[in-house]
């Protein structure tokens, strides 16, 4: 505490107290703030001079703990609507709310797995067996059989662009999901179901998720594995993976339509339930190989997607976790997974690659770098697609295609780059914005990011 | 009640016009208390702390916030009636010995403070030959168990006031420091515009505030004993003194540049006095505050002739 001047202390003391000192009621009424305003201004007024009736009013006062219980005894009009009792019964219905939500999705994930369980191993037909799949589904021995060969050969195809070219969780995500084509309308009433019920964060952009659901991409090592396992492991991991799954990404409704639209421009992937689980599962074995041509082709790709639903790009966000990590809801905010900008080093470097020159081996050199250590995000600002993402370090990434791919900028002016770390970042449009750095530093460019100036 | 105010007329048309209401609240009935005699002590109470002028309808607002039931109860202990004293001990006897006991933080002194403050309440006082009970004090302002506490908290400082004073002067002459020349003023007051510029500074705050400081700072309150005092947060009251601390600063400094005195000067003068003060405010503080007491404010000349000398024998002890 900053110590005031010592004349300040002496003329205060030597002020003599006016007047009578105020009899015990008076000093009981104020210390419980009972009294009018005239008259409680009157007593501090006397207690501002006089130090006797200072510590009278301070030996009087209730210890800490007991303070709150006699007040509130003390004072009942002060207990209004968020007072005690109407708070317990708020946590009561709160507490009953959350064991129902609870075994709402607890009823739905099971239902959920032996769908999966079903389709795994009608797919595999020559290892399932009964045992294994206790309740068959009907829908996907009936859509495996009404496509053709060619048509699957099509599918694998896109599929395989699609997914190898972003090892973006928003494509993984969707084709998991469409694996599995009687999910998302259980998934999209349970996520309903659930919002609704717990109603706590699901509102609101940006609000950043109380628990942070697991990254799709862990499931899909599962689904990896599933394909090596034996029958009886791919049953036992199966759930596991639909559990993960609808913990992690419970879709709004909104997110189902969108789904539906993009699914024309990818392929006609309508309920081929194990056909693309099959495809999937091959594809995602060796997500992170593929190589810089394809790699280039499916950013195109993905960019062409993204144009074509609208919607989604409506629906997404971007946020920082509280550990510095970059999150994306896809769903307006109601789901949050992480994005890495490191694993996408393989795309910025196969642009780097393209562009040649000094340039693209200093981009390949930070690329190795940041593949290493992932960057605490501080800040995230998005206009469209331009996605930007700041944080410790000054580092700086930048996203044309909503996080898909990523590229480490390096603002520099006159030879000078950016001091400290990067606490905001705004973007009016996506020709101009500014990062402002912990040290108080101000950047700011004017074409999307070519160059900077330091103001 | 001692003295007999004159109660005006809105006092008593309120009164009448609540009076049924409050009886009823009060539970008077219990105790004896005709209606009567419960409208003579609201008349007394009203009297005795709103001025004469006031109006009807505020005289009823005020009626409202006064703590009948208790008032009741304590008015009937003080007429010695028997199972009003029996309710007002179940109520408060326990939690007036811990109190006692957190105030004077001794067993034996907590006693001793609360057993005179239950003689003060059965009335061992005499007056026109009828025993007189503190309870007859009670107004009902506050609730009566935070009246008892205060009154204990007052005991104590009376006490420990006297005390103090003897166990000092026996100090002054153990340690052989009673002809001890006087101390120098604590502050040189050379610079007279420097102590006038903080009194304008001073005046320019509000009570709350200065308050809030002299809590803080003179009595050495921590900040939370201060923010409970006022009825606000912890860091209300931080933020506060650090605001206070600063814009006191600007503001003297800023008097005396109107009195006269360059920036260089004005602030130096203050900042050479932060220094010097230090040390002997801090102990003055600590020792004298208490001691120093009521009779300080009939004669404040008296407070810092008594400080000088145990102020100084406190710097010889330390050294």
């Amino acid at each position: 505490m900053q110590d005031v001047p010592k004349i300040v202390l002496k003329r205060l003391q030597e002020t003599a107290a006016a007047g009578t000192h105020p009899d015990a009621d008076l000093l009981t009424a104020f210390a419980e703030q009972s009294l009018a305003d005239t008259e409680s201004a009157r007593v501090m007024e006397h207690l501002a001079r006089c130090s006797d009736c200072r510590e009278v009013v301070a030996l009087a006062a209730l210890p800490a703990t007991e303070a709150t219980a006699v007040n509130a005894s003390v004072a009942p009009t002060r207990s209004g609507w968020f007072g005690w009792p109407v708070l317990r019964w708020v946590a009561v219905a709160a507490g009953i709310v959350a064991i129902a939500s609870v075994g709402i999705v607890q009823y739905r994930q099971r239902q959920k797995s032996e769908i999966l369980v079903s389709s795994l191993t009608s797919s595999n037909e020559t290892r399932a067996t009964a045992e294994q799949a206790p309740s068959p589904s009907p829908a996907a021995p009936e859509a495996k059989g009404a496509i053709s060969p060619t048509e699957k050969q099509r599918l694998a195809e896109i599929q395989k662009k699609a997914l190898s070219s972003s090892t973006d969780h928003l494509f993984a995500d969707r084709s998991a999901r469409s694996a599995n084509p009687a999910v998302p309308e259980a998934r999209a009433m349970h996520g309903a179901a659930a919002g609704g019920a717990l109603g706590f964060t699901n509102n609101g952009a940006g609000v950043l998720p109380k628990a942070r659901p697991s990254p799709p991409r862990d499931a899909f090592t599962i689904n990896g594995n599933l394909e090596n396992a034996t029958p009886a492991e791919a049953a036992k991991l199966a759930p596991n993976l639909s559990a993960r799954q609808a913990v992690g990404v419970p879709p709004s409704s909104q997110r189902v339509e969108v789904e539906s639209q993009d699914e024309p421009a990818t392929a006609t992937v309508d309920s081929q339930a194990s056909d693309q689980l099959i495809e999937n599962k091959k594809q995602q074995a060796s997500p992170y190989q593929s190589s810089p041509a394809v790699g280039v082709a499916a950013a195109k790709d993905a960019a062409t997607v993204q144009e074509e639903s609208g919607m989604l790009l409506a629906s997404l966000r971007w946020s920082i976790g509280a550990d510095g990590a970059l999150l994306r809801s896809l769903d307006a905010g109601n789901t949050w997974v992480e994005v890495s900008v490191n694993s996408e080093a393989v795309s910025s470097r196969a642009k780097a690659g393209s562009a040649g020159g000094k340039f693209a081996y200093e981009q390949k050199k930070k690329a190795k770098a940041q593949r290493s250590a992932s960057p605490v995000f501080r800040a995230v600002s998005a206009q469209g697609a331009e996605v930007w993402a700041g944080g410790s370090g000054a580092v700086l990434y930048h996203s044309s295609d909503s996080g898909a791919h990523w590229a480490r900028v390096l603002p520099s002016s006159s030879g000078a780059t950016p001091a400290g770390d990067i606490t905001s970042i705004e973007f009016s449009d996506a020709q101009h914005g500014r990062i402002v750095t912990s040290v108080g530093e101000i950047w700011t460019t004017a074409d999307n990011g070519q160059t900077w100036l330091r103001q | 009640m001692s003295v007999t105010l004159p109660i005006s007329g809105a006092v008593q048309s309120a009164v009448a016009e609540l009076l049924a209401e409050l009886y009823a609240k009060s539970g008077c009935e219990k105790f004896g208390l005709g209606s009567e005699s419960l409208a003579a002590i609201l008349c007394a109470v009203a009297a005795k702390y709103l001025p004469a002028e006031t109006s009807e309808p505020e005289v009823c607002v005020f009626l409202r916030t006064l703590r009948v039931d208790e008032l009741a109860l304590a008015r009937a202990c003080a007429a010695g009636d028997n199972s009003a004293w029996e309710i007002f001990l179940t109520r408060y006897r326990e939690k007036l010995y811990q109190t006692a006991l957190r105030i004077a933080r001794e067993e034996s002194a907590a006693r001793d403070l609360a057993d005179s403050l239950y003689a003060e309440l059965y009335g061992t006082n005499l007056r026109d030959g009828a025993r007189v009970s503190k309870l007859e004090s009670f107004t009902g302002r506050g609730s009566l168990e935070g009246w008892l506490r205060t009154v204990l908290a007052q005991e104590f400082v009376n006490r420990y006031r006297r005390s103090k004073r003897l166990v000092s002067l026996d100090e002054e002459v153990e340690d052989g420091v009673q002809f001890a020349a006087p101390e120098p003023e604590l502050v040189s007051t050379a610079d007279s515009r420097l102590e006038s510029s903080t009194d304008a500074a001073l005046a320019g705050l509000s009570s709350e505030d200065r308050f809030v400081l002299a809590a803080y700072y003179l009595d050495g309150r921590t900040l939370a004993e201060v923010a409970r005092m006022v009825g606000v947060h912890e860091s209300t009251i931080s933020r506060k003194l650090e605001k206070l601390a600063k814009s006191l600063r600007k503001k003297i400094v800023a008097n005396m540049m109107q009195q006269g005195v360059d920036r260089p000067t004005a602030e130096e003068a203050l900042e050479v006095d932060v220094r010097d003060l230090q040390v002997n405010i801090r102990r003055s503080l600590g020792q004298e505050t208490r001691a120093a007491a009521f009779s300080e404010k009939e004669n404040p000349l008296n407070f810092k002739q008594e400080i000088a000398p145990r102020a100084k024998s406190l710097e010889e002890t330390e050294i």
